[in-house]
């Protein structure tokens, strides 16, 4: 039987990045605007948590931009 | 941390205090006085407390992760009290057979121990989800 591969999903992105274009915001300052924990930017910031819908547009929305420029989607192929 | 990470690193030492007393209070006054330790697993009772005091400081004590792992935690808990749960009801059952008979006494003493399965196998993967999102804290507490 061939092997399958199937593609799991990938999100990354550019938050890391964006707070230190702003102003070089915390990371406690970014979680207060967006009403979630430090610990949750943190792990967003290493791609271990993929974010709701509505907290994506929140964070999107800090940085005046649209969830495409802040978030990235991809597939990753695993076997 | 977060509260809830604060909550399961309190129940799993609770769970290891009750289980560090057990074995020596067994061993010395008999495993049914020994079990009586457990009734310290009763503290967990002040959790919800807790969470009214951390509230009160003003801080975001339960975000949309902390809810996702709640719900994974929960999942992971409920599935190993099943296993657990259904080993200890068949297991003496084969080697017992289906003519022995148990005590009334044990039906307390097996809810007890379900109890405390369900709630230190979710402390533990609560934990371990926690530390998985937090290979890069330190950075930048700012």
């Amino acid at each position: 039987m061939a092997a399958t591969m199937a593609k799991a999903p990938v999100l990354t992105n550019r938050i890391r990045q964006l707070r230190f274009e702003h102003d070089e915001m915390t990371q406690q300052e970014l979680a207060d605007r967006v009403c979630v924990s430090r610990q949750t930017i943190i792990a967003l910031e290493i791609n271990k948590y993929v974010p709701s819908l509505a907290l994506a547009f929140r964070i999107a929305r800090v940085f005046k931009l649209t969830i495409e420029q802040v978030f990235e989607f991809g597939e990753s192929l695993k076997p | 941390m977060q509260l809830q990470e604060k909550q399961a690193w309190f129940v799993v030492s609770l769970i290891a205090l009750c289980l560090c007393l057990f074995i020596p209070l067994g061993i010395m006054r008999g495993f049914n006085h020994g079990a009586g330790v457990f009734g310290l697993m009763g503290l967990t009772g002040f959790l919800p407390i807790w969470a009214l005091m951390e509230r009160r400081r003003g801080k975001i004590i339960f975000d949309e992760r902390d809810n996702a792992i709640a719900r994974t935690a929960g999942i992971v808990g409920y599935s190993i009290f099943w296993l657990v749960f259904v080993g200890a009801g068949m297991i003496p059952w084969v080697i017992l057979g289906d003519n022995a008979v148990i005590p009334v006494k044990m039906l307390p003493v097996a809810v007890l121990f379900a109890w405390v399965v369900l709630q230190s196998a979710r402390a533990i993967a609560t934990l371990v989800l926690y530390h998985r999102g937090r290979a890069d804290d330190g950075g930048d507490h700012g």
